[in-house]
């Protein structure tokens, strides 16, 4: 983590020495901040990297993590062409399935009406924007 | 999962009472204003039927300011003149400097049912390379304000008139500051512009919008600030800050005593403005309906006294073609500006 | 007409059966959008405004609504912040803190009561403050230019370091870290991208709500997938959903306290309310007989920051009362909604429209009044909702998450970013990170670098003219003494500092 972040430093350190250090007012330019930050990051970075390196971490069941991450890219990368209702539905479903080993047609029917309900609430009601649906299945 | 839906029920429910319950209200309003309309025939409808439906009005901008506001008084006012058989559709997809919602609109149908402002800011973010799109990209219906600038002081200040001012910033270049709403923005090209023609430098601090500008003049922190009239008019009235100059052609009737730049020696004219587009290509014919809707709304006295008197704006309708004809000519004059004007350049 | 007489006509207007209704209403539509994660009562404001303004009701009874849509989404977002560990906005980030690990405690029903008990007495001093002492506040205000501004925000990130977690180099680094995501997208102060990388996407910069729904909820999320699922967020009993006595008695002063910074911090122009809630938060451990246990589910913890940022929304309308120009974001939606209900907003409104002006300042109170009635009965279930298995409700908070999400800039792009941050998080948790310094600075580096820039502008890159602003002068050596200050304590008493600032602070 300190090791990551400490070579984000010396990234942005190289970034940003592209960027204009004065103004034609007199004042900082651009360039400023991020060199500073970039140096924080570098000199706090590498001051706690030492520990760092013997820090150690223990996993659990990282297969669900990476259900849950993956549900959410599939999410992201397919609500644009399917639209809001059909894309959130599949995915609450498809998570409260595969977390739980019981009772799952009544989950899904629930998911299923959450979702629906949750659009209907929230961007019918109360106006908040969602994503439209493509296929006209809502008014 | 057994208390949210039922959560969401109760919400449900309230919001449609909320529904049901404001409507008693909005009965009554417009029916007063509606008397006051002048005898106008109602607006033919096109071959096609325009408009069939509810016009969907995209303000990218958030609710309650200029855009918003404009809007807001055009809908109101068609309503009272019946130029429209519904009220628009508004939403205020604010962000992204306002290209987020005109990138909304753009992605709808140019069939006249989705419109959005069109503003010199498409232009500057254009310039400026902020903008999704280019500024070519939009039908221009009609312009329909103009929003002049003004140097403004605190009423204390030693700066009396605009050549004090002036004649302070030559002798010591940079020792007078000017607030204003951001690098690149109108205000910015604007100082610019008056730099070059009276040889003049200012320090121009840009803020983040024009009531934190107001807060820092009051305040002292800056010596001078650019402003709308809108903006300064409140001010003006309670005695805090005077006006030196506006960058209209003429006086303006709400502000007779404010001299213009150009009666005192800066022949300098600009303003900016705000219209109605929407995306390219609506068909001729809905073009010349919006075109004369809105013609007759800017024409009336509701909109004179309702609109533009109220918020301190000026009359600046210009219908399609000419407001088409206008954004080139702004945008061939701003772009040779930020050639130009070496205070620009960052 | 001084301040009483109005505020006396204001609650006349604003007390009818139909406005209380309208109260009633805006207060329930205000907490359903506000529990979505992201959405707090600014955004919720800002949605709600125009369907408010589209129902075409009269000036007082729409502020009154509006005024209630805005405690309820508050509330809201209080709610989500001790539900779910997810702020409804920058300022009740620290709310999760300590509101998230009582509900884990079982002690949900309390923090949820402590919530709404801490924004009504906050309230509640704050319309007396309004009505006394603004025009002098009005002076202090003024005083705060650029210069001050930048000094403040400096002292409120080294308060900040001091907040969260066990080391405060970590709480630095990550600070540093949210400072440098402040600087991703335009800047303000020239038009230059900066880490943009040709991405219009990231033109805008991130958004808070988006990083704070990716750092707080979905890690939390993705922490308890990888624990287990079965078991309900809550194993022990809800033993009471009211604050006990010990509560009460160890947040009489928290709440006194709290409820003047917010005030007077809520003045300035700026993030008012956000740093309002982690200075006092900050003020509360160094003054409390157990710091360590901040963090852990102490009640100071949750009343702090909620009556701090509730009162900070009554000082931010001071220099809205006394000179019609908004200090806060809250204040400039107030402004907006002043203008579409066709008033404009001047110094001259509280004393030409005292009616009107009066009957907003007595909307706001009735708003957070009615609150206080209608969510008290809800907290047993809210504090209930913790009750179903996680695997059940974790798909839902996922839902919940998405909508919101996706709701602040209607971007699909921002679902990638809230999951990227998600991921970024649960690494975070497991090597000890706190995240709440990251989302707290991304909200104040922008404005301290401005700030800062515009400062050196006005004074033509003279550095020094810092030392020469007193109140600027005063901020920055309080915030260098804050950083120091423990160091020195440690030299005077002579302990051995093997690694000072790493381990201080427990």
């Amino acid at each position: 983590m300190a090791v990551a972040l400490a070579l984000l430093g010396a990234f942005v350190l190289v970034e940003a020495s592209q960027l204009k250090m004065t103004s034609l007012g007199g004042g900082p330019g651009p360039g400023v901040f991020p060199v500073a930050l970039g140096v924080m990051l570098l000199g706090i970075g590498a001051r706690l990297a030492p520990a760092a390196l013997r820090e150690r971490t223990e996993f659990g069941h990282l297969r669900r993590v990476a259900v849950l991450i993956g549900a959410l890219a599939a999410y992201a990368a397919l609500l644009d062409r399917l639209g809001f209702v059909i894309t959130t539905s599949a995915t609450i479903v498809f998570l409260l399935v595969a977390f739980n080993p019981r009772r799952r047609p009544w989950l899904a029917a629930l998911g299923l009406a959450g979702s629906v309900g949750s659009y209907a609430l929230f961007s019918s009601f109360l106006k908040v924007q969602l994503p439209p649906d493509p296929w006209f299945l809502w008014p | 999962m057994r208390l949210s839906p039922f959560a969401l029920l109760l919400a449900t429910l309230v919001t449609i009472t909320a529904c049901g319950g404001t409507a008693a209200p909005s009965g009554s309003a417009p029916s007063a204003a509606a008397s006051a309309t002048p005898t106008s025939t109602e607006l033919k409808k096109t071959a096609s039927g325009y408009p069939a439906r509810a016009i969907s009005f995209v303000v990218p901008y958030a609710a309650g300011g200029g855009s918003d506001i404009l809007i807001r008084s055009l809908d109101k006012i068609s309503q009272d003149l019946k130029v429209f058989p519904q009220p628009f559709t508004i939403s205020n997809v604010a962000g992204g400097s306002g290209f987020t919602g005109k990138q909304q609109a753009l992605s709808k149908p140019a069939d006249g049912y989705t419109l959005t402002i069109g503003d010199d800011s498409s232009i500057f973010g254009q310039l400026l390379g902020q903008a999704p799109m280019k500024y070519t990209e939009f039908t221009y219906v009609a312009r329909l304000v103009t929003d002049p600038n003004m140097v403004v002081v605190r009423t204390e200040s030693s700066l009396k008139t605009l050549k004090d001012w002036l004649d302070a910033a030559r002798a010591k270049p940079k020792g007078v500051s000017v607030g204003g709403t951001g690098i690149g923005n109108a205000d910015h090209v604007q100082l610019a512009n008056i730099e070059k023609q009276a040889g003049a430098s200012f320090n121009y601090v840009p803020f983040d919008s024009g009531g934190q500008v107001m807060t820092n003049l009051l305040g002292g922190k800056v010596d001078s600030a650019m402003a709308n009239p809108s903006e300064a008019y409140e001010q003006m009235r309670a005695g805090k800050v005077r006006a030196l100059g506006i960058t209209t052609d003429k006086r303006i009737s709400d502000l007779p005593d404010v001299p213009t730049l150009k009666e005192q020696g800066v022949d300098y004219v600009v303003a900016q403005f705000r219209g109605v587009a929407g995306p390219k290509g609506i068909p001729a014919d809905v073009v010349a309906y919006l075109e004369e809707a809105f013609r007759r709304v800017a024409k009336s006295e509701t909109w004179k006294t309702d609109y533009l008197a109220k918020y301190q704006q000026v009359d600046g309708y210009m219908g399609s073609a000419e407001f088409t004809a206008f954004m080139d000519v702004f945008f061939k004059e701003q772009e040779q500006a930020f050639k130009d004007l070496p205070s620009l350049k960052q | 007409m001084d301040p009483v007489a109005g505020l006396g006509l204001g609650f006349q207007l604003a007390l009818t059966p139909t406005n209380l209704l309208f109260a009633l209403v805006g207060c329930l539509v205000g907490t359903a959008i506000g529990v979505l994660p992201g959405i707090g009562p600014v955004s919720g404001v800002a949605i709600l405004l125009p369907v408010i303004f589209a129902s075409r009701v009269d000036p007082t009874s729409g502020m009154i609504m509006l005024a209630a849509v805005y405690y309820g989404s508050q509330y809201g977002g209080s709610t989500t912040s001790i539900l779910i560990n997810t702020p409804g906005e920058s300022s009740s980030v620290m709310t999760c803190l300590d509101g998230y690990a009582m509900a884990k405690k079982g002690r949900a029903g309390p923090a949820l009561a402590m919530a709404a008990i801490a924004s009504f007495v906050a309230g509640t001093l704050a319309v007396l403050g309004l009505m006394l002492l603004a025009p002098p506040l009005t002076e202090f205000a003024l005083g705060f230019g650029p210069h001050e501004n930048a000094a403040l925000m400096v002292l409120g990130l080294t308060t900040l370091t001091r907040l969260a977690g066990k080391s405060v180099l970590k709480a630095l680094l990550m600070a540093a870290f949210g400072l440098l995501l402040g600087t991703v997208g335009i800047d303000s102060m020239s038009g230059t991208p900066r880490f943009t990388f040709g991405s219009g996407a990231l033109l805008n910069g991130f958004d808070f709500a988006v990083v704070a729904i990716g750092l707080f909820a979905f890690a939390e999320l993705l922490s308890n997938a990888e624990e287990s699922l079965d078991r309900p967020v809550i194993r022990t009993k809800l033993r009471d959903l009211w604050p006990t006595a010990a509560d009460w008695l160890a947040v009489r002063w928290t709440l006194l306290r709290a409820t003047v910074i917010g005030f007077l911090i809520g003045t300035l122009p700026g993030a008012g309310a956000t740093v309002a809630s982690f200075m006092a938060y900050a003020i509360e451990k160094r003054v409390s007989k157990h710091p360590e246990l901040f963090g852990t589910g102490v009640i100071e913890g949750v009343a702090a920051p909620e009556a701090a940022n509730n009162s900070a929304t009554g000082g931010a309308m001071v220099p809205l009362l006394t000179l019609g120009l908004p200090s806060s974001a809250t204040a400039a939606i107030l402004l907006g909604a002043i203008n579409i209900f066709g008033y404009r907003p001047g110094p001259l409104l509280a004393i030409e429209h005292p009616d009107f002006f009066w009957g907003v300042v007595a909307s706001m109170y009735i708003g957070n009044v009615m609150l206080l009635i209608l969510n008290l009965p809800l907290v047993g279930v809210w504090a209930s909702i913790l009750r179903i298995p996680y695997g059940i409700l974790l798909p839902f908070i996922v839902l919940f998450t998405l909508i919101g999400t996706y709701a602040i800039n209607n971007d699909i792009f921002d679902i990638w970013v809230m999951v990227a941050f998600g991921v970024l998080g649960w690494i975070m948790r497991k090597f000890d990170y706190p995240a709440a310094p990251v989302v707290l600075a991304l909200v104040l580096g922008p404005q301290l670098e401005t700030n800062f820039r515009r400062a050196l502008t006005i004074s033509q890159g003279d550095y020094t003219s810092f030392l020469v602003h007193p109140i600027a002068a005063t901020l920055l050596v309080l915030a260098v003494l804050s950083l120091v200050w423990p160091i020195l304590v440690r030299l005077v008493r002579g302990r051995p500092t093997e690694v000072p600032i790493a381990v201080e602070e427990a």
